[in-house]
């Protein structure tokens, strides 16, 4: 008696509740069928939320269609870390995109850069924001490179020698409790290999 | 993590509490709610005097769940025939003195074979299966012969309730996760999001068992992973949704309990949002189980 998800073993018969009601002549709106009815189409999905590194499983509901808007977010019972709890952080978490059923104004979309000594942001692309970034570390970290130090005696006095050090002091790294403990590693992994020492996440609960 | 689902025992008085109830919250069902409750009354009656021979322990409870087979083979059960036969006319008698049609053929079923001894696990496979019953001639219409399953298979309930009573504590619930109930394989008559923690439940249609199954997920077909499980509800009554599957086109009711001070009893709260099932019908959806 294999028994898979898509194959009930044949249980089909009912008994006497919906699929008996009309044959028995109870009347009623519900069954008359006339009613106008607004009906709402939506969708739960899996998340995780972002504001601390707990990572509380959501589910978040959006209408369906393809400018659904997220109509609920609740804790997801399934989710061994918070069994369908939320914070009060959390369970606000859709007015990152919504707040009162309009667009979040305060909500980043594309990056901002302000130049040295300007007061104002202007928008930039993410290759050009890609490309500053990436060329301010390589400028920071070849300014400050740290090629070796003095090699010391079991006692902590110098030895007159030299060991390879390979490190930069100018660069430090804060992760996000938005990253997912293999997205922290990856961060960790990506900062030591360009020299950065002091690595900090950012997990306080 | 570790889930296992245990019914709170309803008894005859909680069935009467519960259809006091319904019947305050839906006035312009009270007939129907009523007939239901009478029905529901018998056969908690009927469920503290039958037995289930069926006898598992842990280890072997694990086996069968593990490898996706459910407790009991629902063809196998022994059913008490002369408590199932007096059941049945019970039913019959509250069916035509509680309905606005009646049923006409209460004095005819009295004679109907399919309730001698003998005749018990046929008329019982029959049912279950959902396959039409042999009556005699006299009885003409479908409908009527239709309705004679319907009516078996509310007497049928109890025995396959009691394996559900005696088994429930033994499931371990990460093993199953199904669209079919784990005591007797059959399809859920509605679901509930839990009041304790919106875990989402599934209540069998024949033994009654909960069983819980992933939030976000179809638990009817395989398409289940990739999204397909939506809802919709009407109005601004998001607590009673209709929870269906773009893929298979199954749908289950579901009643979020979590603003509830009582548990929801689901025969009865699957009477009060038949409007739900008109909707799901006029969506082109069918109930999670049923024939297509
Ligand atoms: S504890 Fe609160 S802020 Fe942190 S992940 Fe959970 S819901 Fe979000
Ligand atoms: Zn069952
Ligand atoms: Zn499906």
């Amino acid at each position: 008696m294999e028994l898979t998800r898509r194959d009930f073993i044949k249980l089909s018969g009912a008994g006497l509740g919906t699929a008996a009601i009309a044959k028995l002549g109870f009347t009623m709106p519900a069954l008359a069928g006339t009613e106008p009815l607004r009906i709402t189409k939506a969708k739960e999905t899996n998340g995780v939320c972002s504001f601390c590194a707990v990572g509380c499983g959501t589910l978040v509901s959006n209408e369906t269609g393809e400018h659904g808007q997220i109509v609920n977010v609740e804790g997801n019972p399934d989710c061994a870390i918070n069994f369908g709890t939320l914070c009060s952080k959390g369970a606000a978490i859709s007015q990152k995109t919504y707040i009162d059923g309009k667009p979040n104004k305060e909500r980043l979309t594309k990056p901002l850069y302000r130049a040295p000594n300007s007061s104002s942001w202007k928008e930039i692309s993410w290759d050009e924001a890609i490309d500053k970034i990436a060329n301010r570390i390589k400028e920071t970290r070849d300014a400050n490179w740290i090629a070796e130090d003095d090699a010391l005696d079991a006692a902590g006095n110098p030895t007159g020698g030299k060991v390879p050090a390979l490190r930069t002091e100018a660069i430090g790294a804060l992760g996000s409790a938005e990253l997912s403990n293999e997205g922290s590693y990856l961060y960790q992994k990506f900062m030591r290999s360009l020299g950065v020492v002091y690595i900090e996440h950012h997990a306080r609960l | 993590m570790s889930i296992v689902i245990e019914s709170e025992e309803l008894g005859v008085q909680g069935v009467r509490r519960a259809v006091k109830r319904y019947v305050e919250m839906y006035p312009e069902m009270t007939d129907v709610i009523e007939m239901y409750g009478a029905i529901m009354e018998l056969q908690q009656e009927t469920l503290g005097k039958v037995t289930c021979d069926v006898s598992l322990d842990a280890k072997m409870a694990e086996a069968k769940l593990s490898e996706g087979t459910p407790l009991i083979d629902p063809y196998e059960l022994d059913i008490d025939a002369e408590r199932f036969r007096a059941l049945v006319f019970d039913i019959a008698r509250i069916v035509d003195e509680k309905s606005p049609e009646g049923f006409p053929h209460r004095v005819e079923i009295e004679k109907w074979e399919g309730l001698e001894p003998g005749n018990v696990p046929v008329t019982r496979d029959l049912v279950i299966a959902g396959e039409e019953l042999e009556i005699g001639v006299a009885w003409e219409s479908s409908e009527d012969i239709k309705l004679v399953s319907n009516i078996t298979w509310e007497a049928l309930a109890p025995s396959y309730m009691k394996c559900g009573r005696m088994h429930e504590s033994l499931i371990e619930q990460s093993l199953w996760q199904r669209g079919a109930c784990p005591v007797c394989g059959t399809r859920p008559l509605m679901g509930v999001f839990r009041k304790e923690d919106g875990l989402w439940l599934l209540e069998c249609a024949l033994c009654h068992t909960r069983w819980n199954v992933q939030r976000a997920r179809c638990p009817f077909c395989d398409e289940g992973e990739q999204g397909s499980l939506e809802y919709l509800y009407v109005g601004d009554d998001r607590s009673h949704r209709v929870q269906y599957c773009s893929a298979c086109r199954s749908y289950v009711k579901t009643v979020d309990m979590r603003d509830s001070d009582l548990d929801a009893v689901l025969p009865l709260e699957d009477i009060a949002t038949i409007r739900l099932d008109k909707v799901a019908a006029k969506e082109g959806l069918r109930p999670a189980g049923s024939r297509l």
